[in-house]
């Protein structure tokens, strides 16, 4: 750990790497909340899935991944949101074929791009150790956005989130609140791209706000204990991956799956010792 | 005298989801001040009934008027509390945050409640005797208490009607019998329909009593006698008299 904390004072590319890790961890605890309490885990992965068609159609085409990328997580939110509002039945085997279909296309649109493909592994588990510097302005620029807008709108989410048929008859635009959500997700999954790649997305984006979820009292609480532990997580994989040299994004999701099963257990004893306290009231 | 204003018209309702029918010829016409019990068996239409009203389905052939307006319009006008047991006893959110979604349709677009938002709230919360759980979380209620806060949530807004579906069907006798007493209190300034199929408290506290089964007969509480309803809920299809549709006006 000390090595790392050495190394961290020397090479900018750390710094660029700590930069993202907290900058995503924000994102991440806001946006992950949302896909926790509304239970939309399997569209954000259809999301997230979906967006390397559109980073491979970048790719191809010589574009700025990270553009790409935004334009992709748009689209494909848009697409699998229409969907789901549309289709009344069998929802989830359409975002699934979806899910495999962007991907299908991205690797496609990869294959095809003449140079070295060493870029597809990186999207897929991600590598926060790559990112530059002009990237960690780009997450800073679009984790701002994320957090006017939530903070603009939050009493209409929280409506839309807990009780959509209320929401919708106090006159709430119901659907076009739901796009802009999976819109948010989108965006989201594009800042957590750099740091865990697409396959891992999903854990980054649930785990941190369930375990928030096992304490929290308001969504607001969720989500500021929620962006806390998303960036301790993030920068704690970096660091303990650092020495033995394991991939970073890898070794945040798996500490992030460990901090859960613990915080399960912490809150099985909680309860226990709560119920064994204070007796249940009959009414 | 003059006949009272109308809160509620329907006229020649029917419903039907795909190929099945499931309100068939509905015509109601429910007096402002009126506390009227749409009662009935499982599947029977009520829900149907009451989001046609709302506005949130639309009668494949018949009229309704709210207020003399079109439904969409008069939502404002009406307070719903729908069957609660969709609500995710899990989700972090206060009493206070829930009771305030009722103010939604009279707040600012963007940004946070403001005082007079707290205040509409707090009152509603008085009105059902509510105030002191103000910061408990919703999931740690008992299902009489979460009731009542869903009550004050549609209140906030002062409506004129009160639609309720099924508000004591997750309460035990006692919070059942405490409900239907706030709602007897709320009918002094409110329309209120209910929809139920616990008959014990109903004959004692509504004005009108409609029997449904994709049809509709309306009677004054008076003459619900307990052959009818035994009839309407053991019997065959055929439970009440389904030959002569009545008419709220007629009922009266």
């Amino acid at each position: 750990m000390s090595e790392f904390l050495e190394a961290l004072s020397r090479h900018a590319f750390l710094q660029n790497a700590i930069a993202a890790g907290l900058l995503a961890g924000v994102a991440c605890g806001v946006i992950g909340t949302y896909v926790v309490v509304k239970r939309i885990v399997f569209i954000s992965g259809g999301i997230a899935h979906t967006v390397l068609g559109g980073m491979g159609i970048a790719y191809f085409l010589g574009a700025a991944p990270m553009y790409g990328a935004v334009i992709a997580a748009i689209v494909a939110a848009l697409i699998i949101g229409l969907v789901s509002l549309k289709a009344n039945q069998r929802e989830d085997t359409l975002i699934g074929a979806l899910w495999a279909f962007g991907m299908a296309i991205g690797v496609l649109f990869i294959s095809r791009t003449p140079g070295y493909n060493v870029d597809l592994m990186s999207y897929l588990f991600g590598n926060i150790l790559l990112v530059p510097r002009r990237d960690v302005v780009g997450i800073l620029v679009l984790d701002a956005a994320i957090l006017t807008i939530v903070l603009l709108l939050s009493k209409r989410l929280l409506a839309v989130c807990y009780d959509e048929e209320f929401a919708r008859l106090q006159g709430v635009r119901v659907s076009g609140l739901y796009l802009l959500l999976l819109c948010l997700i989108a965006l989201t999954v594009v800042i957590l791209v750099q740091v865990v790649g697409i396959v891992l997305v999903i854990a980054l984006l649930t785990l941190p706000a369930a375990i928030a979820g096992h304490y929290a009292r308001s969504l607001t609480q969720m989500m500021i204990l929620a962006a806390a532990l998303g960036s301790l997580l993030t920068i704690g994989g970096l660091a303990v991956s650092y020495q033995p040299d394991l991939p970073p994004g890898a070794t945040i999701i798996v500490l992030a799956s460990v901090a859960y099963l613990l915080s399960l257990f912490v809150r099985a004893l909680l309860n226990r010792r709560r119920r064994r306290q204070t007796p249940q009231p009959a009414e | 005298m003059s006949p009272p204003e109308a809160a509620i018209e329907l006229a020649h309702v029917s419903f039907r989801y795909e190929d099945v029918p499931v309100l068939e010829d509905i015509s109601l016409t429910v007096p402002k001040g009126d506390f009227l019990a749409v009662i009935g068996p499982n599947g029977c239409g009520k829900t149907t009934l009451l989001r046609i009203i709302l506005g949130l389905l639309s009668p494949t052939t018949g009229t309704v008027r709210v207020k003399g307006q079109a439904p969409e319009s008069a939502r404002s006008r009406i307070g719903y509390v729908a069957q609660n047991p969709e609500l995710d006893r899990q989700f972090p959110v206060t009493v206070k945050e829930v009771v305030l979604m009722g103010r939604l349709g009279q707040s600012r677009l963007f940004g946070g409640y403001r005082k007079e938002d707290h205040e509409a709230a707090e009152a509603a919360m008085r009105d059902v005797d509510m105030d002191r759980l103000w910061g408990r979380l919703m999931g740690t209620l008992s299902g009489g208490q979460r009731q009542r806060v869903l009550i004050a949530r549609a209140l906030v807004s002062r409506p004129e009607i009160l639609l309720l579906d099924e508000p004591t069907a997750h309460v035990d006798s006692r919070a059942e019998r405490d409900i239907y007493e706030l709602l007897k209190r709320l009918n002094e300034r409110t329309t209120i329909i209910t929809v139920t199929h616990d008959l014990g408290f109903v004959s004692a506290t509504v004005k009108r009593v409609a029997c449904m089964d994709r049809r509709l007969l309306c009677h004054p509480t008076a003459r619900v006698t307990a052959e009818m309803i035994e009839r309407l809920y053991h019997g065959p299809v055929h439970m009440v008299d389904h030959h002569q549709v009545i008419d709220s006006e007629d009922a009266r």
